[in-house]
Formats: C-alpha cells, sequence, structure tokens
C-alpha cells in the first residue's frame, strides 16, 4: 500500500521525520518495501485560470486563453480532448516558455496559426503522475493564476507499506496512523466527519432473506451477503475535477484521479479503508438498492469497462429495486416480482468489485445514490477470483473491512461532495443490517508473559491494547478485552500475546532455549536422513558430482526416455516442458549430461523424489560418460561398463553392503538401458534398481553421443544383519576351476552354482581367465576361477577335495562342463 | 704384496672386478690365505713375527676392499637412482574428483547446528494433500494468505507443496511430544523464474513442541543456529509478521558480518509460536489415525527458512538458476573450505 508521508503526518503531527520511519514500521510489522520521492513539477510550471476555451477550426485543437497572474493573459493550443469546452475559471498546469521537464525545454511554439505559449500539461508529462489521458484540471478558484505548482503540489515521499494479510485494518491512512500513533503514543487527528444521521434516508434497501451455504465449505457456514448496508442520496453535485489536494494524495497513493465523483469514492476508501460505490440516482429504480445472489447458470453482467462476466449463485449482485417491494433472494427473483426484466431490475454491480454498465456515474450525473457496506468477505473473494478482477475494493474486503464502518463512510462521501461539489445531501442516510462484530476475548497477564516469555506488566498490557482501541475489563492479572470493530484479526488471547509483544517491541525479546525431553518416539527419527547424507558423502568422495535437477517433466521428455508418462499432471503448467511430475530419475541426470562438454567427463548422481503412478518415491541415480581419467602423455582410464561397475562396487564396498547385478534378460530388461548391457541390482540380496548402458536410441533422443552408463536404484536401500567376526589366522587352500557353459549363461549364475555347492568353508570366487574359442566349442565359453577356503584351522586336502569335487558335480548338474588342465 | 692389492682394488671399477681381486688375495686359495697357510712351517718365533705382518696386511687389505665395496655400491645406487628419475611435475592420472550440491553444504551446516541441540531430521512428501499444506495449517480454503503463496495444482485435486510446513502435521501425527524436529526438501511455487524467484527451491522447516514454551525460546533457537552459521557475535533481530500457522509470528534477521563486503541485516525467514488451530488439526487426524490427542494443551515454536538464498549470500552466486543448471563449471567450484 503506497501513502504519501505528508497524509499521514496529517493524521500524526508529531511524526518522526521520513528518515527515520523504516525501522519504526519494520518493528510495527508493516516493513517498508521502499520509500520513493515523488518531485514537484518544476518552478516553471504555473497555475492559470481559463478564460476561453474555443475550437480551432479545422484542427483538432483547442484555443485556451489563460489569466496567468503576473505573466499576463496567454493564449496556449492543445490537443488534449479534455481541452474541449473546458469552463471558465477552470485551473490548469501550464508549462511556460523556458521550462525544462525531461529533456525537453518548451518554447513558445506555432501550432496551426496560434503562437502556443508553454503548454497545458498532463500528469504524466509533468512527471507526477500515470494519467496521460488529458491536460491537469482543477476547480476554479484553487489558486491564484500564476502561483507556481509546486507550492500547492509540493515534493513529497511516498512509503510503500507491506501489509500481510491479517492486517485489513491498515489498509487506509487512518487505519495506519491509527496502529502508528498507538506504537508511537502519539496522538492522532482524525479528520472531522458529522454523525451519521439516525433517520432513514430516500433510499430503501433490500438484504437476502436467507443466506447461502458454499458448495466447497466444510464448515457450512451460512452467509447472509450483506450484514452492514448504508445508502444515501445526495443530489445537485457540480461534478468536474477533483480538487488539488484530493487529485494529488489519490495520484500519490496510486490510483488515477477522474473527476470529483469518483475520486471521492477513492479518497475515502484511502481515506477510512470504506470501499463505497456511487450510482447515477436516474438509473436506481424505486430509489432501491437489492442485494441479490446469482443464479446457477447466471445472467451476463456488463462491467463499466465493458467486459461480460458470468455470475453464479455464489456470486453477490447489487440491483435496483424495480418494483420488489420484498426482499428478494437472487436476481431472478427480482425479476419475476416485476415482471419485466427489460423494464424493471437492473445489474447496478457486483457487490464490492465492479459497477456494471448501468447506473455507474456519467459526465452529466447530478444526482447520486451513495453505497456503503459491508460484505462477505469469501463470497467476495471467491467471485473476484473467479471473474479475476483484484480491484482496490475487493482487495480491502476480502482482508476484512470493519464492519461498522458503512455508515461513517456514507457521510465522509456525502460531506465531500457537499464541501467540493456544491451537492445536498439528503437529511436521512438509510442503514440496515446487523454486523457481526470480533467477540470479546479473556485471559490473563500471566498466560499471555508465558506464551512470550518477556516480563510485561498486566498494566502495560492494559495500556497497550487500550492504545489499539480495544476495551479492557476484568480485575487485577485477568483482562476481558473487546477487540476494536476494525481488528477481525483478533481473535484468540495469542492474537493479544502479539499485539503486546508488537507494541512492547519485539526488539526486547530475550533469549532463552527450550528445556526437554523429546519422547521416545523421536528417537532414531533421523536414520533415513542420516542414510542420505551418507550416501551423498560417500559417492561424492569417490568423484562423483551432486546435481540437483527439476522434478518438473513432460510427455514428451517421457517419451524420449522410454519411460512412463507422467501421471501426477500439472492443472496450471506454466511452459510445455513442465507439464507434470518426472517418473524416473535417470531422465533428469541426462539432462544434466547435456551440460558437459563432447568427451568431457561426467560423473553425476542425484537422490530425489519421482512420482510414478505407484505413488511418489526416492530414488538414487548414478551416471558416467566419458573416460575415468583423460588419455594425455600417458594413457588414461577408459571409461566402460566395467569401470561403472566398479565404481558402484566401490560405493557398496563404502557403505559394508553386498552388491550384485544379475543379468536382465528378455521380458525383464529395463526399458532405459542396452538390452545386452543390463543388469538388475541386488543390494544386500535385495532387488533394488537396475544399471547398464544406457539405450543408444535414448542417448540419440538427448544428443549424447558416446557411452553413457547409468544406475537407478529405490531408496531407502535395504539394510544389513551385521555381527563383529573374528579374523581367521588358518592358512587359505585354494582350487581353480575351468567352466565351460553355454554363452548365454552369466558369470553371477556360474558363481551362484559354486557357492550353492561350496559348503561353509568356500571363502570367495573370483574370476580369473573367460575364454571363448574353437577349444571350447562354439557357443560357449570357458570361465576360469580361483575359489579360496578357509576355515578356523588349517584345511586339509581331505576337507577341500570332497567340496571341490561336489562344486563340479554341481557344475556338471547344470549340463555345463569342466575344462581340463 | 699389499701395496699390489690396494692398486689393484683401487683400479676396479665394477663390483664384479672388486669381487675378483676380494677372491685373488682373500678367497680360499688367495695370495693372503696362502700366506697364512705358510706360517706353520715357521719357528714359533719368527711365526710370530710373521703371523703379525700378515695380518696387518690382510687387514688392510680389507678394509680396502670393503671401503671400496662400499663406494661402488653407492655409485651404482645413485646410477640406479639417476636412471629412474621422473619429471614429476608433469600431471598425474586425471581421476574424477566429485563434490556436494552446495544446497546439500548449507543443509549440512544447518543441520549439523539442530542436530548438536538434539533436533530430529524429517523429509515427506512433496506432492501433497491440499489438507495437509493448508488447511491444518490453519489456512482455510478462502483464506487470503493462500496468494501469498502461488500453488501448482495438480488435476487430481491434489498440490506441490508450496513450503515444508506439511512436515509439522505429519511429523506429529507420526510421533507424541515433546519434540525438536528440523525437516528438509524441496517446495514449489508457481512463479515466474528470475534471477531470484524460482518455480523450485528448498527450504528447512524446524519445529519444538513442549510444555511452556516460548518466544524467547523461539529467539534463542534462532540465535543459535546464528552463533553456528556466523560465529560468535551473530545478532538476531525479529520483527512482527503473518504465517497463518503461527500466533504471534515474525520475521527474522540475523547481522552478517560480510567478509568480502558490507555487513547487515539479512531477512532469512519467518517463525512463531505454534498456531492452537494447528494443534487442534493435528489431534484431530491424530484422532482418525487412532492416536490420543497429545497436542492441544502443549505449546511450541515453528521457523522455517530458505538454504538457497543462505547459499547465495555465503557463496556470493548471482542466480539462483544456478542452482539446477548442474554447470560443472558452476558446481566444480563448491568444494573444500570455501573462504
Amino acid at each position: 500500500m503506497k501513502l504519501p508521508y505528508s497524509w499521514i503526518k496529517e493524521l500524526i503531527p508529531q511524526l518522526p521525520p521520513v528518515t527515520e520511519l523504516e525501522p519504526i514500521f519494520a518493528q510495527l510489522g508493516l516493513p517498508l518495501e521502499g520509500i520513493d520521492e515523488s518531485p514537484a513539477p518544476p518552478a516553471g510550471v504555473l497555475l492559470a485560470a481559463v478564460q476561453a476555451a474555443e475550437p480551432m477550426p479545422g484542427t483538432q485543437l483547442t484555443r485556451l486563453t489563460l489569466d496567468v497572474g503576473p505573466q499576463g493573459t496567454q493564449t496556449v493550443a492543445t490537443g488534449a480532448a479534455n481541452a474541449v469546452g473546458l469552463p471558465v475559471g477552470t485551473v490548469v498546469a501550464l508549462v511556460t516558455p523556458g521550462t525544462t521537464l525531461g529533456e525537453m525545454t518548451y518554447g513558445v511554439r506555432e501550432m496551426q496559426g496560434v503562437q502556443s505559449w508553454g503548454m497545458c500539461a498532463s500528469a504524466k508529462e509533468l512527471g507526477i503522475g500515470e494519467s496521460n489521458a488529458g491536460i491537469l484540471t482543477f476547480p476554479a478558484g484553487t489558486a491564484q493564476p500564476g502561483t507556481p505548482m509546486h507550492q500547492l503540489w509540493p515534493v513529497d515521499s511516498v512509503l510503500d507499506i507491506e501489509v500481510t494479510p491479517n492486517r485489513a485494518d491498515v489498509l487506509s491512512a487512518l487505519g495506519l496512523c491509527r496502529d502508528l500513533a498507538a506504537f508511537l503514543k502519539l496522538d492522532l487527528k482524525e479528520p472531522i466527519i458529522p454523525a451519521a444521521p439516525t433517520q432513514p434516508g430516500e433510499i430503501s434497501i433490500s438484504l437476502p432473506p436467507k443466506g447461502r451455504i458454499l458448495e466447497r465449505d466444510p464448515q457450512k457456514k451460512v452467509r447472509f451477503g450483506s450484514d452492514h448496508f448504508a445508502a444515501r442520496a445526495v443530489s445537485g453535485v457540480q461534478n468536474g475535477p477533483s480538487p488539488l489536494w484530493m487529485q494529488r494524495r489519490v495520484s500519490l497513493a496510486g490510483m488515477r484521479p477522474i473527476d470529483l465523483i469518483v475520486d471521492t469514492s477513492n479518497y475515502v476508501m484511502l481515506e477510512l479503508g470504506q470501499p463505497t460505490a456511487l450510482y447515477d440516482r436516474r438509473d436506481v429504480a424505486n430509489d432501491r438498492l437489492v442485494v441479490a445472489f446469482g443464479l446457477r447458470g447466471g445472467e451476463l453482467v456488463k462491467d463499466l469497462l465493458g467486459n461480460t462476466h458470468q455470475m453464479g449463485p455464489e456470486d453477490l449482485l447489487i440491483l435496483d429495486g424495480a418494483m420488489a417491494d420484498e426482499p428478494v433472494m437472487t436476481v431472478a427473483d427480482a425479476f419475476s416480482v416485476m415482471g419485466e426484466p427489460k423494464q424493471g431490475s437492473h445489474v447496478l454491480g457486483v457487490a464490492g468489485i465492479v459497477g456494471s454498465d448501468h447506473g455507474h456515474v456519467r459526465a452529466d450525473t447530478r444526482d447520486v445514490v451513495v453505497e456503503a457496506a459491508h460484505f462477505d468477505p469469501v463470497l467476495l473473494r471467491l467471485t473476484a477470483t473467479r471473474l479475476g478482477l483484484k480491484t482496490d475494493a475487493v482487495y480491502r474486503y476480502e482482508r476484512g473491512v470493519d464492519p461498522l464502518l458503512a455508515p461513517k463512510a456514507a457521510v465522509r462521501v456525502a460531506e465531500l461532495l457537499r464541501e467540493y461539489g456544491g451537492a445536498t445531501p439528503e437529511a436521512g442516510q438509510t442503514l440496515v443490517g446487523t454486523p457481526e462484530l470480533p467477540a470479546d476475548i479473556t485471559t490473563t497477564g500471566d498466560q499471555i508473559r508465558k506464551l512470550l516469555g518477556m516480563q510485561i506488566d498486566t498494566a502495560e498490557m492494559r495500556d497497550i491494547l487500550t492504545r489499539l482501541g480495544c476495551a479492557v475489563a476484568g480485575e487485577g492479572d485477568h483482562l476481558s478485552v473487546t477487540p476494536p470493530s476494525w481488528r477481525v484479526d483478533m481473535l484468540i488471547w495469542q492474537d493479544l500475546a502479539e499485539e503486546v509483544a508488537r507494541l512492547h517491541g519485539f526488539v526486547n525479546l530475550p533469549e532463552t532455549l527450550p528445556h526437554l525431553r523429546v519422547h521416545d518416539s523421536n528417537l532414531g527419527a533421523s536414520a533415513p536422513s542420516e542414510n542420505r547424507a551418507n550416501l551423498r558423502r560417500v559417492l561424492s568422495g569417490l568423484g562423483f558430482q551432486e546435481a540437483v535437477t527439476y522434478t518438473f517433466t513432460s510427455d514428451d521428455e517421457a517419451q524420449k526416455a522410454r519411460t512412463e508418462a507422467p501421471n501426477v499432471r500439472l492443472r496450471n503448467p506454466m511452459t510445455a516442458e513442465r507439464t507434470g511430475m518426472r517418473t524416473a530419475l535417470y531422465p533428469s541426470l541426462l539432462g544434466a549430461a547435456g551440460g558437459y562438454g563432447k568427451g568431457e567427463r561426467a560423473l553425476l548422481f542425484e537422490l530425489g523424489r519421482i512420482f510414478p503412478a505407484a505413488g511418489e518415491t526416492e530414488r538414487l541415480g548414478l551416471l558416467m560418460r566419458g573416460d575415468l581419467a583423460a588419455k594425455t602423455y600417458q594413457d588414461g582410464v577408459r571409461g566402460g561398463f566395467s569401470v561403472f561397475k566398479g565404481l558402484v562396487q566401490s560405493f557398496a564396498s563404502a557403505l559394508g553392503a553386498s552388491f550384485e547385478l544379475e543379468q536382465a534378460r528378455e521380458g525383464d530388461l529395463p526399458a532405459a538401458l542396452h538390452p545386452g548391457i543390463a543388469g538388475h541390482v541386488l543390494w544386500n540380496g535385495q532387488k533394488v534398481g537396475w544399471l547398464g548402458a544406457l539405450h543408444p536410441e535414448i542417448a540419440a533422443d538427448f544428443g549424447l553421443k558416446g557411452d553413457t552408463f547409468i544406475l537407478e536404484v529405490a531408496l531407502p536401500l535395504p539394510g544389513r544383519e551385521w555381527a563383529f567376526t573374528d579374523p581367521s589366522r588358518a592358512p587359505a587352500a585354494w582350487r581353480d576351476l575351468a567352466v565351460i557353459a553355454p554363452q548365454s549363461v552369466s558369470y553371477g549364475e556360474i558363481v551362484q552354482v559354486l557357492q550353492g555347492a561350496g559348503d561353509s568353508i568356500l571363502e570367495s570366487v573370483e574370476p580369473f581367465d573367460v575364454f571363448t574359442g574353437e577349444q571350447v566349442g562354439a557357443g560357449n565359453r570357458s570361465v576360469a576361477v580361483r575359489m579360496t577356503y578357509r576355515d578356523a584351522k588349517t584345511l586339509t586336502d581331505e576337507e577341500v577335495e570332497p567340496v571341490f569335487a561336489a562344486q563340479i558335480a554341481a557344475v556338471r548338474a547344470k549340463g555345463w562342463d569342466i575344462r581340463d588342465k | 704384496m699389499q701395496e699390489q692389492a690396494i692398486q689393484e682394488i683401487n683400479a676396479a671399477d665394477t663390483l664384479e672386478t672388486l669381487q675378483a681381486v676380494k677372491t685373488k688375495y682373500m678367497g680360499k686359495s688367495g695370495l693372503v690365505t696362502k700366506e697364512l697357510g705358510t706360517l706353520g712351517k715357521l719357528a714359533p718365533e719368527e711365526r710370530r713375527v710373521r703371523g703379525a705382518e700378515i695380518n696387518v696386511i690382510r687387514a688392510a687389505i680389507q678394509a680396502a676392499l670393503e671401503e671400496k665395496e662400499a663406494g661402488l655400491k653407492r655409485a651404482a645406487l645413485d646410477a640406479k637412482l639417476a636412471s629412474e628419475a621422473i619429471d614429476v611435475t608433469l600431471p598425474g592420472l586425471g581421476l574424477p574428483s566429485g563434490s556436494l550440491h552446495p544446497i546439500s553444504r548449507v543443509y549440512d551446516d544447518l543441520i549439523g547446528i539442530f542436530t548438536r541441540m538434539g533436533y530430529e531430521i524429517a523429509e515427506g512428501p512433496e506432492v501433497e494433500e491440499e489438507h495437509y499444506n493448508f488447511e491444518a495449517l490453519n489456512i482455510p480454503w478462502y483464506h487470503p494468505a493462500r496468494e501469498l503463496q502461488d500453488t501448482f495444482w495438480l488435476e487430481d485435486g491434489r498440490l506441490l507443496r508450496t513450503h515444508t510446513s506439511n512436515m509439522q502435521i505429519r511429523y506429529m501425527i507420526e510421533h507424541d511430544p515433546d519434540l525438536k524436529m528440523v525437516s528438509r526438501g524441496k517446495v514449489y511455487r508457481y512463479e515466474a523464474t528470475d534471477a531470484t524467484h524460482e518455480a523450485m527451491f528448498h527450504q528447512l522447516e524446524g519445529l519444538v513442541v513442549g510444555d511452556g514454551i516460548s518466544m524467547t525460546d523461539l529467539k534463542g533457537t534462532i540465535a543459535e543456529m546464528a552463533r553456528g552459521l556466523y560465529g560468535a557475535g551473530a545478532k538476531v533481530r525479529f520483527q512482527p509478521s503473518y504465517y497463518p500457522f503461527v500466533e504471534p509470528g515474525a520475521d527474522f534477521a540475523i547481522y552478517w558480518e560480510n567478509p568480502r563486503g558490507e555487513s547487515k541485516w539479512l531477512e532469512l525467514g519467518g517463525c512463531g509460536m505454534v498456531h492452537p488451530n494447528v494443534f487442534k488439526a493435528v489431534d484431530d487426524l491424530r484422532e482418525l489415525a487412532g492416536k490420543p490427542r497429545l497436542y492441544e494443551e502443549k505449546t511450541g515454536f515453528a521457523f522455517g527458512l530458505g538454504p538457497e538464498r543462505i547459499a547465495m549470500l555465503k557463496y556470493g552466486i548471482p542466480d539462483i538458476r544456478y542452482f539446477y543448471a548442474n554447470d560443472p563449471r558452476v558446481m566444480g567450484q563448491f568444494r573444500g573450505e570455501l573462504g
């Protein structure tokens, strides 16, 4: 929210200088996003009074004859549309010759035969506002002609205040200053607003007789739409430019000045926090405002900007009265009561959000109906969100406007129109509804002290809460607090604790540490996370670089990677590359590998989550590309399957895990892998994933030339039983054996057979020769292994031989052969 | 003979020739040995004199032999070593060296601080039910606070968690109080990406629940974290703020003594006292799971912060997008001690 310093200073005359405000606002929980210097117009810009405004025949221009005071009478030609027919006396901003704006210096210039003395400027041209729609105009009598404009529009500092969603009460100059004054213990000079008339006025109001329960509300709260609604008729408004001070404030607060009626409505919202709607009374049939819900299937409402919206049963509309004497629930009820929609009720607006194309204020509007109401914040929020209309009004409504503020705001609007528009507010003001107010909160000073851990006297708490506008009762330590109507966020005693801490000052908060003994159920909760940390450390120590990649994917990427299409899909994807969540980790690693140079070694790992149809789960992925050590002046270490597998073996070994790879066969081949270079990972004996060479088609689709080796395993990795064993000091015995088996038989399978028959004395099996050739027969392969046997005591041949024989028998039983030495 | 022998020893230029000289004089049938053999034929008196003479000669030859042998061995070793010399300035085999991602490094720092204080670590799902991400955290479906966290909604009605605060709920359902925990992981916001905004980033969440936990405990804990991160003298500042799942709520800043530039207050995260509605929601969920209601009578605090921001400040990383680009030239810089 933006507010000029000068406005705040007017409400708090003893306000510290702007340079001291940043820490003050921060301590209040209203941090300043910035303080912008808003410039004054240059000294050469003078306020001048229009003496005549005449069209220049044959051109689009208007010739203004201006009273420039000491500078005499001057003529200016302007193309601005709003210069046409400017009333005599209107004050304009004249850029006098010799004045520089930006990089341009103005002079006397011939325009279509008129010697134009400088120019009449828009707010944007003067650098003091956004509007470039026309030249700046002010009411007659704004200043003596020839007065430098900067005297009335001086330099100011605009505070850009960050307001959290709970603090609706500070979304206005008055609300902000209330909080600031309470904190700084300074006097607040509230604007003087007469009390609202107690007798009803000429405008009648109809609220829905029943509430609506929103379909998606689990609490099934009945929402009445509006619980407080004020209306006032004001006649004879001389609409035109609003006073300079009002235009300036509206403009500095970030809104665009339009005319007196619109600016007044906006100004009151900025000043008090209450949005209002002003209608042209000619359009309000029967002088009656009707609040009604829309219908399922809905009616179309054209807003005052010309956009059409379809309204539904949870949308709240303002209608005019037509012939309806009874309260109506929906737009259709209103229409049916009066029978002929086209002649009767009109939609005047979407409640609290935007006016319709019927009833809004126009150039010739003289008599207005002022609406100031409190609407259900949830209803309005839903409608505004659905329509995509986040107006300044609904921004305040959805956060919570003071439910008692409506009648005061209606009076303020009427009084401003009286003062600056020569209007006559009617004597009465209609007010209906019973607003829901914040409930009383009871607590004790002790409860608050305990929560905060701060020693604050109960007396100080009373003082703080009272300064904030609460009514505080209760004896001794007991506090019974009635929050002010504008603090709709004060609901529970903890809210009061926050207010006490906030105004006492968070800077005074001491530092202690919690003393507690955690419940047994928490012990060991960290184990999975510690295991992950361990994996990271080991892998990075082995030479792998950790990657963190996006978890998003697309159908296209999944297809390229030959993996499951995204199952978890975004409802609102931002880009075509991110339409869902990944179903495997390796496509992300392939993407990361793409960032490495051609031939550059890439050793990557990632621990991350994937989201396949089977449910969210965690994976570890590894990737290797390029040589383990590049060939330079000496031989390097070529990359390859065996190197990659060796690294994974080291990884497993460092974690004390057993690691085996089971040859993947037709039927259970991982789709990502080369069908001939693929294995299932057995980690501590359990199948957890796969390892192999990336399928060349996938490599091509990812633009990866050269071999890529990948592993993907599910986390957590299975653990193992472990117990200390005393190392045997007895010497080992060895036997060598060459097994001839068909080439389709994997080494793993051979080892399995040897181990199966190996008895407990078989310590290890290591291959030392793998051979294919005529000698072993076509289609066969010889695998020679050295087997180590060991026992607690020295093994004798008599003990080893039967085991060795049993192993040979087992090999033969598989139909394989033994190669003689 | 002695002179002759010394001459021959000195002339030997290899161990082999020296060995031949040694054999010639000292061998079984060497000249000195032979000479000693003649002693038996001499008269006792003469034998004594002659024996002493020969022994002197033998000792001198032996000493010369040993000296020469040592010299030749040293020369041989020197020659061998010289022949083995290599240019050690040539690079070794270019074996790989890995490193952790900078986010992991920052997490390690933070989690190390909290585990030293007895906190458990928890991780949890990134695809989350609306209830755990919002409702149970006192962010009802209609609440404007939801706009603070632009959400990736999923077609099945779930969402990508917008914060790690979902783990407060999940952890409290699983575990009984009293407790101290931190949670880490990825979070998602529906935001356009630029140098300081990402659709995916990380958070660290902390939660402490017990009896009589106060806001000063919260501030003290954040101060401990600050000390752990930035050393003695690190200061903490609290300012009121709003997070629906805490009351009172605050933002915290740490005064950072920047070794490379201007020292300043860094807004690092949000915190506050757990809102009673959160405890109630947890107890409701526990009841559904057949567990006792243990939280409503408790007090606690929670805090959250982003490791990306800490990493960017700590390492001087200018753009948040570097974290997920996995550029080897960037990632390779985060090794060992980093100033």
